[in-house]
């Protein structure tokens, strides 16, 4: 019984945090919000690039890529103006992710029988191949002037607001962290480790190291879409 | 969590609560003379009544409405107290003279309650500047203390600016320009200020010219700083913080206008010609008087510098000129040997360049010269009026280059007054220096004629007063006119330029405050941009 | 983006030249992190910040103040580019005995090279930010004669930088090959267990080859200050590239490293000066990497073996 209590608790210490992180944005002013939200979506583009180099021990030079390009995508198709396709925020969401995973994945597949300093090499090479060709497309990006992307209004909430948006972002940061931690814990993750610490052993308990490669890779797409798709409004 | 674990989550929740509640850094880059070009100690404005209000979109255009005005921080703002300097200048201090603004149309005077609203550009429905809006009425001071407006103080004037001082060359051409605003600010100070008040000048760096950091700056600049206008912003993100201004109902006084959407901005009051006219302008030079069969581009990868340079190509082609090789480059060339040989190897009568970034062309001006290359009715381009030009262009191109700029180089009031305030502008002047000196000025001139109790509207009311033509001052030749349908008027800063042909690699103004190094082009020295503003020609395709 | 179907062979040769010309900067910083990764199985991205070190520091050392305005020293290149050797060694030295000690030699490799990585960011920003020289460019200690060659002007300080790569090559292939700390660094860049048991002096020797890197990359920055100019972006990109020609090599071959060096450069020239036509640099780019790409799934066909398990196991 004692046990079954522990467990449903939530610590004290990490709802004090909570409510610091909530509770201050009432009382702080925009530029500071604007500030640490613009840091929390890089966290999140952050928690990818674990994935692929703490968790899969692989280093991916690309991340910075994927997340401009999922912003750039996520900020073209769900503007109107200057040719934008004006979608919903949460579909045009899920077409940069979907667009970004898919690179990742093409980045996995294309290196699955390498590794190390060649993955290195290789996603730095597509690095500067995205700032080159995606970038710069004056349709996708607007150019150095910027084009706006108009902040969502997801279920009938307003995210106009500075203190609206933080809000909302860390909502998302604390379920991908939540999904990571659950992730982490499950087979997969720990499988994921494994290839990530000893090749040889993985493949000896019949973990497939190129199947969880490409799963590493995928996961850091996908962050990367995530915080690319917050980062366009 | 350990126990030390906790502690340290303590200690950060604690400091995060600190930093928001107001009592965060100054601007990083807050000019040391803007300090002293304001008081030593500003008293501390009452919370303003007018908080941003809400700009009366009727579409849904992707322009952000403010629905909530944040609640000012209860801490007293940060002010920037430097050491009064002025207060030990000289009696003699020169105001700069010569400078006036005369509001020639019926019904002109400033404080008309009635401005015309500007005509919405496509996809923007932008709040009437001088339009009633959440501001005290004219007349009604807020407080009984002279804080008419949020920025307003008894003592001083707020204003501030986004520069982005991590651009290449950055220390050369952004920490000048800000030095000499900070300077045109000190003269006016030392000259008993706006009604006594002083022009305080804060400056937010935003670093390359990044536009998630030049949002945070607006936000810092407008929420945290209090300012009253915003000042010439020499920023590529100078375009992108217009809906910023709508949402704040607040103006920038000398907009560099690198974007052409500046000049329609009725937030906006450029102080320089767009690229895009600065390129018809060239374009028309180069087909008038150097007349070349066939021109090579060098552009910038942006597309605003692309833009520029389908209309260059669209200008010549159509007078029978033959685009013989186009050569893209970064902000941050490398060695662009590579494109000298393919240029040379294509042999253009002429090249013509919208780099906007002095680096790059240097680069490119460099490596020819090392390949002993030149057109052989060698180079133009804009944006490159700089004393500096001589030390990164060297030699080679003398005699065979010219550039085009807005101001006259250098004016002899501006130079007196860069000299007495900013000396370590020496060798550094530049035209983006200029149109910021006149920025403050015309700002200055423009409170003056608001009167004793100035508020945003009046400001706006002034500035958009029909018929109303700002002066650039002495020597600089060059005016404006920002009333709505006025903002393209011929024979001025919108549409009229000057070209100057480089004579000599020592570029340094002379003593004497003449210009060295350049010289009024002997063929056609005034050039205009004919073509109409919403001109047909876009030319968004890549090459 | 388009593919041009043309071939001007007007600029072959000049770019060809100028390919070659440009390929000293990368084959010396190229030079430097095969020399590290053997010693350490690490790309020691601290490399990137000495090149940084390099140009910056160089520029301040040499450049003659403006108006009396800079507190600079005003040194000559030569002394300057002296200075920056030694700064360079010191630096790296010191690295070489931190990560090839006892304590952090035994760290993942992938930690030790997201190590080195901080390291460099944090050089390239503490020196951008402290000394104000964004694009300038320094003075060569070699002076800028030209020669002309196949219709390409090539400066005496190209024709220097490819020289001393160069010599460079030749020199530590011969150490590395004829001298007992050669044999020392092939058994470590083989195995590391196995050295330490037969008495190699593993850290002794590792932060001797770092110090020799460490100084080849500082060099390289000087010689980059004076040849492309101060920029962080750009100069990063320099170096960024230079890894990517290590690859060619497989990190092993000093040789190799150098070819590859000459073929990025000839290809990237050959690109940018039209030889195909006029490409869009989207497509420049494009075409530099799936050159690589290519060299490097076809050396690791024909030679798998060598050092793939270093490879494989190292970053």
């Amino acid at each position: 019984m004692n046990v079954l209590k522990q467990k449903a608790a939530v610590p004290p210490r990490l709802l004090l945090v909570a409510a610091v992180a909530v509770g201050w944005a009432f009382v702080g002013n925009n530029y500071w919000i604007f500030t640490v939200t613009a840091g929390l979506m890089l966290g999140i583009a952050g928690l990818g690039l674990m994935t692929v180099v703490g968790w899969g021990r692989e280093i991916s030079l690309v991340q910075a890529g994927l997340t401009g390009t999922a912003a750039y995508i996520t900020g073209y198709a769900s503007r109107s103006a200057e040719g934008g396709w004006g979608l919903p925020y949460l579909l045009a969401v899920a077409v940069a992710v979907a667009a970004v995973v898919a690179l990742s994945l093409l980045v996995a597949l294309a290196t699955s029988k390498l590794s190390g300093i060649y993955i290195m090499v290789l996603t730095l090479g597509l690095q500067f191949l995205i700032e080159r060709t995606v970038f710069t497309s004056r349709r996708l990006t607007g150019g150095i002037t910027a084009i706006q992307a108009p902040r969502p209004s997801l279920f009938g909430v307003e995210l106009n607001s500075d203190r609206a948006f933080y809000l909302f972002t860390l909502a998302v940061v604390s379920l991908l962290v939540l999904l990571l931690m659950r992730f982490r814990r499950s087979r997969y993750g720990r499988a994921l480790m494994l290839v990530g610490v000893d090749r040889k052993a993985a493949a000896a308990a019949g973990i497939s190291p190129r199947r969880y490669k490409i799963l590493a890779f995928a996961l850091a797409g996908l962050f990367a879409g995530l915080a690319g798709a917050l980062t366009a409004p | 969590m350990t126990r030390a674990g906790s502690v340290v989550a303590v200690m950060v929740s604690g400091a995060l609560i600190l930093a928001a509640c107001g009592s965060g850094p100054k601007s990083p880059s807050a000019s040391p003379i803007s300090g002293s070009a304001g008081s030593a100690e500003a008293a501390a404005a009452p919370a303003p009544e007018a908080a941003p209000g809400t700009a009366p979109t009727a579409d849904s255009a992707p322009q952000s409405a403010a629905a909530s005005a944040a609640t000012a921080p209860a801490g007293a703002s940060t002010s920037a107290s430097g050491s009064p300097s002025s207060a030990s200048s000289p009696a003699s201090a020169s105001a700069p003279a010569g400078f006036k603004a005369s509001a020639a149309a019926k019904g002109g005077a400033p404080g008309a309650s009635s401005a015309a609203v500007p005509g919405p550009t496509p996809g923007k429905q932008a709040p009437a500047p001088g339009a009633g809006a959440a501001t005290p009425a004219p007349g009604a001071p807020a407080g009984g203390n002279g804080s008419t407006d949020v920025g307003i103080s008894p003592t001083e004037i707020k204003t501030g600016a986004i520069n982005m001082h991590g651009m290449p060359l950055g220390n050369l051409l952004v920490d000048p320009m800000v030095r000499g605003m900070s300077a045109a600010a000190a003269a006016i100070n030392d000259a008993g200020g706006v009604y006594g008040r002083k022009l305080k000048y804060i400056d937010c760096d935003d670093g390359p010219g990044e536009t998630s950091r030049a949002k945070a700056c607006m936000k810092k600049l407008v929420e945290q700083d209090k300012i009253f206008s915003m000042l010439t912003t020499l920023s590529w993100s100078s375009a992108a913080i217009g809906d910023d201004l709508a949402r704040y109902q607040i103006p920038l006084v000398g907009a560099w206008a690198y974007s052409h959407t500046e000049w329609k901005d009725p937030w906006q009051f450029p102080t320089h010609m767009s690229m895009l006219h600065e390129a018809f302008a060239g374009a028309e030079w180069v087909r008038d008087v150097i007349k070349p069969k066939t021109f090579g581009l060098i552009c910038l990868n942006a597309p605003e510098m692309q833009k520029a340079c389908s209309n260059v190509n669209k200008v010549l082609t159509d007078a029978g000129a033959k685009m013989v090789h186009k050569v893209d480059v970064s902000l941050t060339p490398g060695d662009l040997s590579a494109e000298v040989v393919a240029m040379r190897s294509a042999n253009p009568d002429h090249i013509i360049h919208y780099v906007i970034n002095p680096a790059s062309i240097a680069k490119f001006v460099v490596d020819a010269a090392q390949q002993q290359y030149w057109p052989p009715k060698g180079m133009s381009g804009n944006h490159l009026a700089a004393e500096i030009l001589g030390e990164i262009f060297g030699d080679w191109p003398v005699n065979r280059y010219w550039t085009n700029t807005t101001y006259k180089l250098w004016g002899p009031e501006y130079m007196a007054t860069i000299r007495k305030y900013a000396p370590n502008n020496q060798g550094l002047n530049h035209h983006i220096v200029q149109a910021g000196y006149v920025a403050t000025n015309i700002f200055a001139n423009a409170m003056k004629q608001v009167g004793p109790e100035p508020t945003r509207q009046k400001l706006l009311q002034v500035l958009n007063t029909p018929g109303a033509i700002w002066d650039a001052g002495p020597g600089l030749d060059q005016k404006f006119m920002w009333a709505p349908g006025q903002r393209d008027s011929d024979g001025t800063g919108s549409r009229s330029e000057y070209m100057y042909k480089y004579v000599d690699a020592n570029t340094t103004a002379s003593k004497d405050n003449s210009p060295h190094g350049f010289a009024p082009d002997p063929d056609k020295f005034n050039i205009t941009d004919t073509y109409p503003d919403d001109n047909p020609i876009e030319g968004t395709k890549h090459h | 983006m388009t593919l041009g179907l043309q071939f001007n062979g007007n600029v072959f040769a000049p770019s060809v030249v100028n390919g070659v010309a440009s390929a000293g900067l990368y084959g010396l910083i190229a030079v430097a992190m095969v020399l590290t990764f053997r010693v350490s199985r690490t790309v020691a991205f601290l490399h990137g910040g000495l090149v940084l070190m390099g140009t910056i520091f160089y520029w301040w050392l040499t450049t003659p103040n403006r108006f009396g305005v800079g507190g600079r020293p005003g040194l000559a290149p030569w002394v300057g580019t002296v200075i920056i050797v030694v700064l360079g060694a010191v630096i790296a030295g010191v690295y070489g005995l931190v990560v090839t000690g006892n304590r952090m030699a035994g760290w993942p490799r992938v930690t030790l090279t997201t190590f080195s990585l901080a390291i460099m960011l944090l050089i390239g920003g503490i020196l951008f930010e402290t000394i104000d020289a964004e694009s300038q460019t320094a003075r060569t200690p070699f002076g800028r004669h030209t020669v002309k060659i196949f219709g390409q002007f090539v400066t005496s300080h190209q024709i220097a930088t490819l020289t001393i790569t160069a010599v460079v090559v030749v020199v530590l292939s011969v150490v590395l090959k004829a001298t007992r700390i050669g044999i020392y660094i092939r058994a470590i860049a083989d195995n590391v267990a196995g050295s330490r048991l037969v008495g190699v002096p593993i850290n002794r020797v590792g932060t001797g080859v770092y110090a020799v890197s460490g100084a080849l990359s500082a060099l390289a920055g000087s010689l980059l200050a004076a040849q492309i100019g101060l920029d962080v972006g750009g100069n990063l990109g320099v170096f960024l590239r230079a890894l990517m020609v290590c690859i060619l090599g497989g990190f092993n071959s000093l040789a190799l490293a150098l070819a590859g060096a000459v073929l990025l450069g000839v290809v990237d020239n050959m690109l940018r000066a039209g030889v195909f036509g006029a490409l869009s640099m989207g497509t420049q780019e494009l075409v530099v990497f799936a050159a690589i790409f290519g060299a490097v799934l076809a050396i690791n066909r024909f030679r798998p073996q060598q050092g793939s398990e270093a490879l494989a196991e190292g970053l």
